[in-house]
């Protein structure tokens, strides 16, 4: 076996790991808080990357004919900035996504907030061929990642991109694990998580906090997609794919818990690369099939995922 | 109109009647389909029959078994592919392949469902959206000959027609130009017909009992004595089986089968159609496969002109407004179409269960309003109100095309409520006759009758003529 190539193989994976990681992390913030997946959290964190591109490229011609996007005015932006007012849109669009979709609900059955979060995925998905169409746009990189930049490990090449993903997905973890710990409303945030009923009689706010975390939860998908988008082309359908592979890694490291994601997400991504290469059965075509099988083998052992709490139901 | 406009005892004369009725009407929807409609127009009547199929399958596991299952069009595409693989590569006949694929897609059900549900809730939803997703891709390996058998990326055309019993030509609109589809919707309508059946008398018999009583409370059914993996499993893989039949009457219906076709999406389809016929009922699974269809049909029709942008339906616009309606239907009417046709249904006609004795279990003279009663009013607005809508959607289409929906609706109301009205002004006029009602009655009464008679033989005179129209003797 070629030590260099796997090294390669390894370092290529680890900015999809990245990627499946912070959309795993937002599907897990949400189902932790709320108790519901969130299925359309794929197609909110698309629509944020549109939303950076407009900002950055200004009003596109559309693929075919005239669209709503001409009507927006572009604003000369920075790639970093126009990914921070795509992010803060994402923000404002999950809260008002639960304001307005799942708090009138209330207790209502898994099958009712599937369904919710089903239409939305199917409406945001539609809206978005429906103004930008559905060609695929490229857009700007972040990171340097020409054909010279990347660090040399021992012959593997490791792009700046990879490792530049990588920073901002684990400072803005640091940053979610600081607000979570010493702020007034992360404490609310990780009272209401455990038991909604008792954080309200000490008095949180119990919609408002939900309203943050899924602030917070599409923020998080908002920059994997930003992330994302210049590697994979951003198109309607980019997230479709993703979510699969994120949910996988959610359920797989445990949907309640934020490590899970983490490491849910390094194992889908490298087994997405590296199974293909060394098993000659599946081929590239067949990548997700590993990912899936992964995950249903350790639900089979572990019906809670690696880190995830196991529920205890009182009759 | 709070109080229903006719009430009857359960299983009396008047009661059968309406019964009768309701027979009659779903035997002349099911003659006319093949008789009165294109090719075309049948060909989408057999797409939504076979959907409904499949929405049934996915019922019985969400609906009655309270289970998140959202991938059952991986078991469509399984149903198809072998269908497709044996007519086709082993010149078998359907009816031979159709005991193998209920087998098939039973073993396939217990081979997914033992591990699935072991997992709980979101937990099974997500394996079986992982189901769903990896299917398509599953269908073009190079191993083992799946390729081959399948078709692999270009999909496999099935160019055998089914054969079907003798008998089969005896029914309506088999002999004639729209042979081919009426054929295939005859068939179609079997299978689903016997389908209805068992899965019936499935739900009402000793395991079908315990899959509800799971539903319900798992805990109290467990001890109970049911045997819930058991029971579960083989739930699901009973719902895997007829998800399979779906697929072999998808093959049948269509001649082609592709892994494109049994995408995620699909099983969003089914999902749709099962939330908006209402979960939980089997006429719901039925109304759900029509509405599918008809939404999607209807919304390829749409062109609204904005400004400068014109919004067209043939895009990506009915995936959003299938989006809406989910949303809409969660919100507004969690029970479906089914839910809102009982609502209407309860303000229209009460069955008054009987006692053991038989005698109604209360007076029916209790529901009877007296000398204040409002029934014959009401009756003539109703009787007004349909062909009205008629009217008014007959000059919206000479306006624009796009609003033959209204003309539809007016239609379909006038077939539904002309029977009504008429039957509810006859029973004031003999309630007046018997001195029963004030005098004031007899005049909106006799009215009701008249139009809802009117309405009537113009529903038959429309049915006689349509067939004329486009029937070639």
């Amino acid at each position: 076996m070629d030590l260099v190539l796997l090294l390669q193989r390894i370092f290529d994976a680890l900015f999809n790991s990245a990627i499946y990681s912070s959309l795993a992390l937002a599907l897990v913030i949400i189902f932790r808080s709320t108790g519901l997946l969130n299925f359309a959290q794929g197609e909110m964190a698309t629509f944020t990357a549109y939303i950076a591109f407009v900002l950055l490229a200004g009003p596109q011609p559309r693929l075919t004919g005239g669209g709503l996007a001409g009507l927006i005015p572009g604003v000369p932006f920075t790639v970093p900035l126009a990914i921070v007012g795509a992010v803060l849109c994402g923000m404002a669009a999950g809260a008002a996504t639960e304001r307005a979709l799942i708090r009138p609900l209330g207790g209502a059955s898994d099958l009712a907030l599937v369904n919710i979060t089903i239409g939305l995925l199917l409406a945001t998905n539609s809206l978005m061929a429906q103004w930008w169409g559905t060609g695929p746009r490229i857009f700007p990189a972040i990171f340097p990642s020409g054909a010279g930049q990347h660090f040399t490990i021992l012959g593997a090449r490791l792009r700046y991109s990879t490792v530049g993903v990588w920073i901002v997905l684990l400072s803005v973890l640091i940053l979610l694990i600081l607000l979570l710990r010493h702020t007034r409303v992360g404490l609310a945030f990780r009272a209401v998580s455990i038991s909604p009923s008792n954080a309200e009689l000490v008095g949180v706010r119990v919609g408002s906090t939900l309203m943050y975390g899924w602030a917070m939860a599409s923020g998080f998908g908002a920059l994997a997609a930003c992330l994302s988008a210049n590697s994979v082309l951003l198109e309607p359908n980019m997230m479709l794919r993703v979510l699969v592979y994120a949910f996988a890694a959610a359920t797989l490291g445990g949907l309640d818990s934020p490590k899970g994601a983490l490491v849910g997400g390094l194992i889908i991504g490298l087994s997405q690369t590296l199974i293909p290469a060394y098993v000659p059965f599946i081929g590239f075509e067949l990548s997700v099939l590993p990912a899936l099988l992964a995950m249903v083998l350790i639900l089979l052992v572990r019906p809670a995922g690696l880190y995830g709490t196991k529920r205890i139901e009182r009759v | 109109m709070s109080a229903p406009l006719v009430v009857v005892a359960k299983d009396s004369a008047e009661h059968k009647r309406w019964k009768y009725v309701q027979w009659a009407y779903l035997a002349g929807f099911l003659i006319l389909t093949p008789l009165v409609l294109e090719p075309f127009e049948i060909g989408k009547m057999n797409r939504a029959l076979v959907l409904s199929v499949a929405i049934l399958a996915v019922n019985l596991v969400v609906g009655f078994n309270g289970m998140l299952a959202l991938g059952h069009s991986a078991f469509m595409g399984i149903g198809a592919f072998v269908t497709a693989s044996m007519v086709q590569d082993e010149n078998w006949d359907y009816w031979q392949v159709l005991p193998v694929v209920l087998i098939v897609g039973f073993i396939m059900g217990v081979i997914i469902g033992l591990p699935a549900l072991r997992v709980k809730g979101l937990y099974l939803a997500l394996v079986t959206i992982a189901q769903a997703a990896v299917f398509p891709t599953l269908v073009n390996i190079d191993e083992l000959g799946i390729a081959a058998r399948t078709g692999g990326p270009n999909g496999k055309g099935v160019s055998e027609e089914v054969i079907a019993p003798g008998f089969l030509e005896w029914l309506p609109g088999v002999v004639g130009a729209r042979g081919g589809s009426a054929y295939r919707y005859w068939i179609i309508v079997l299978m689903l017909g016997i389908t209805l059946l068992v899965i019936t008398n499935y739900l009402r018999s000793r395991p079908g009992r315990a899959v509800l009583a799971i539903r319900d409370n798992e805990a109290g059914a467990a001890v109970y004595g049911v045997n819930l993996p058991v029971a579960k499993t083989m739930n699901f893989a009973i719902s895997a089986s007829l998800g399979s039949l779906a697929g072999l009457m998808w093959c049948l219906d269509k001649g082609f089968v592709a892994g494109q076709d049994f995408t995620f999406l699909l099983a969003i389809d089914l999902i749709i159609g099962l939330v908006l016929g209402g979960v939980g009922t089997i006429q719901g699974s039925l109304v759900g496969g029509l509405f599918v269809v008809w939404v999607n049909d209807l919304t390829k029709r749409i062109s609204v002109p904005l400004g400068l942008y014109t919004l067209n339906g043939d895009g990506p616009l009915a995936k959003a407004i299938f989006g809406l309606i989910l949303i809409l239907f969660t919100f507004f009417a969690p029970g479906g179409i089914v839910s809102l046709a009982r609502l209407v249904q309860s303000k229209l006609i009460k069955v008054v269960p009987l006692t053991p004795s038989g005698q109604p279990i209360e007076p029916l003279d209790s529901f009877d309003p007296g000398m204040e009663s409002t029934r014959a009013d009401t009756a003539m607005k109703i009787s007004i109100v349909a062909p009205v809508l008629l009217a008014v959607g007959w000059l919206l289409m000479a306006v624009n095309s796009l609003i033959v929906g209204v003309l539809a609706f007016g239609l379909r109301m006038t077939i539904l409520l002309a029977p009504v009205a008429m039957l509810v002004g006859s029973n004031e006029l003999k309630a007046h006759a018997a001195g029963n009602r004030a005098d004031s009655v007899k005049g909106p009464a006799s009215m009701a009758r008249l139009l809802g008679g009117l309405g009537f033989l113009f529903v038959i005179a429309y049915a006689v003529q349509r067939f004329a129209l486009n029937y070639d003797f």
